[in-house]
């Protein structure tokens, strides 16, 4: 991934950016230009809630090349409290003490390397929530 | 206007075995299935030749590949062209080969699907396949298409409250199939035991749920009534059917496949069939739970009971709905741009019944085929 994708489109997924149709009431995230239901092209960006429900979570073995290194690592539905359904990785956590249902909440990480001395890219992952929300 | 659309025929097939062919070049596997195909038809020529494929670009750096197909095997005064839509890259071929005869383009299609998958280290292949999503969000953030399957299984057996050893079953059938099918990739049994003490592929999808590595090629060719001459061979391709729907995350329900439900209704009114018309199916079965959100998508069974029908063996050879009689995408394999093909190919036999398992009589097969959770799903109806 060429770096200038990369700031491109950083905001939205530091910040976790949607997009929002008025028409459908409806939030999307991947942002999208056009609404997939109406076609409406006059979307607004509205932030998303940075806590929610785990829905339920898997974990991944086969990894792309980017992410070799962190294999196994946990991958998870989760419904922001606004309703809105992202899929994450999860972090901060062994897998033994993850659950359905339980609340987490999104932090700034590291995804991947370029190798020793290339761009290091930046995410959003989610962990279960320190405090109780 | 139906009319005066041309009818469209499969006159020729020709496959390679499906393998890991460590020996030979995505090239020489297009060669030999075209090659296979253009015999049964005493080499009569194409006028076009459309190419599936839908890694090359990325395994073997090739892009242009139809040209170097059709250069390769002497076809050098015609078209060619290549389609690619991820896992549905054959059945969307097909669809314009289809279109090319229907409008009275062409008279005469070669249609090869062709994929390497052997050529680099499995987490290359991996890679490749995860391309398939979103890039920018879904590829970016580690997640893959066996991570996306894993949350539909894990919420499909909390809602319906079905047991792992239920679908899991569907991976055994496909082995049973494709135990005497000269061209599957996988010839030996797979009991639900062994499936279910096989490592994690992505939790809890365990890794003999999922379709391995695979090579091959497939040929057919497709052509309008007029340039039939094996009437005994010749099969008709009645109707292609393709849908799309919303990316997975943005459905309201996830273990439905609309976009299949669309494409299916519409085939049976295109078509003037139901589902109990359909006498055999080939399905899309990339990892196990895939099976009964596609038969309950169509419709064939109640929501959450999907794997009724194989538990009373109604998807054997002579059961209600035979089903991936020739292995299916996780015995037979799963030559991703390929794949539709052979299915097509493997229907095509059903209908000459020249198959291993062959259904009795059939009059109507059914080929289904997806891209990603039924983001695209294609139906390809043959008759007799
Ligand atoms: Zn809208």
């Amino acid at each position: 991934m060429g770096s200038p994708s990369y700031w491109r489109e950083k905001v939205y997924r530091y910040r976790l950016i949607a997009k929002y149709c008025e028409n459908c009431n409806k939030k999307y995230y991947p942002p999208k230009l056009a609404c997939p239901i109406c076609g409406n092209k006059e979307l607004k960006e509205v932030q998303l809630p940075r806590i929610g429900t785990l829905i339920t979570y898997t974990w991944v073995t086969q990894p792309t090349k980017d992410f070799a290194t962190q294999a196994p690592y946990v991958v998870g539905l989760i419904k922001l409290d606004d309703g809105t359904l992202i899929v994450s990785q999860l972090t901060d956590v062994e897998i033994e003490e993850l659950k359905d249902g339980i609340r987490v909440e999104a932090v700034f990480r590291r995804m991947f390397e370029e190798g020793d001395s290339g761009l290091i890219y930046y995410g959003t992952k989610f962990r279960p929530c320190l405090f109780s929300k | 206007m139906s009319n005066m659309e041309a009818e469209v025929y499969i006159t020729g097939v020709g496959l390679t075995k499906i393998h890991e062919h460590w020996n030979k070049s995505i090239k020489h596997l297009a060669f030999e299935a075209i090659d296979q195909c253009l015999k049964e038809l005493n080499y009569k020529r194409p006028d076009v030749i459309v190419v599936s494929n839908a890694l090359g670009s990325f395994l073997q750096n090739q892009n242009s590949l139809s040209g170097l197909i059709a250069e390769n095997i002497s076809l050098i005064d015609i078209p060619n062209l290549k389609v690619e839509v991820g896992e549905l890259s054959g059945a969307a071929a097909l669809n314009v080969a289809y279109s090319f005869i229907k409008s009275g383009m062409y008279k005469n299609v070669l249609l090869v699907g062709v994929e390497k998958t052997s050529d680099k280290l499995p987490i290359e292949y991996n890679t490749a396949i995860a391309s398939f999503l979103d890039n920018e969000y879904f590829t970016y953030n580690g997640i893959t298409p066996s991570a996306l399957y894993a949350i539909v299984y894990k919420l499909y057996m909390k809602k319906f409250g079905v047991k792992q050893e239920h679908i899991a079953q569907f991976a055994s059938h496909d082995h049973k199939m494709a135990m005497n099918v000269d061209h599957s990739q996988y010839k030996f049994p797979l009991p639900v035991e062994k499936i279910l003490s096989s490592p994690i592929l992505a939790d809890p999808i365990r890794l003999f749920e999922s379709y391995p590595v695979s090579d091959g090629a497939a040929a057919i060719m497709l052509s309008s009534k007029d340039q039939v001459e094996n009437k005994d061979y010749a099969v008709k391709l009645d109707y292609v059917s393709l849908s799309t729907d919303k990316s997975l995350l943005y459905r309201d329900d996830f273990l439905y496949f609309k976009s299949l439900h669309s494409s299916f209704e519409r085939l049976k009114l295109a078509s003037k069939i139901e589902n109990k018309d359909i006498d055999f199916i080939e399905i899309h079965d990339s990892y196990t739970i895939a099976s009964p959100l596609i038969l309950e998508s169509m419709g064939y069974t109640e929501r959450g009971k999907g794997y009724v029908l194989l538990i009373e063996g109604q998807h054997e050879k002579d059961g209600v709905l035979p089903m991936n009689t020739h292995g299916g995408l996780k015995a037979r394999g799963h030559p991703i741009g390929a794949t539709a093909i052979y299915q097509v190919i493997e229907a095509t036999l059903q209908l000459r019944e020249k198959a291993r398992n062959q259904v009795p009589n059939p009059e109507i097969g059914l080929v289904h085929s997806m891209s990603n959770i039924a983001d695209q799903s294609a139906l390809i109806l043959l008759k007799r």
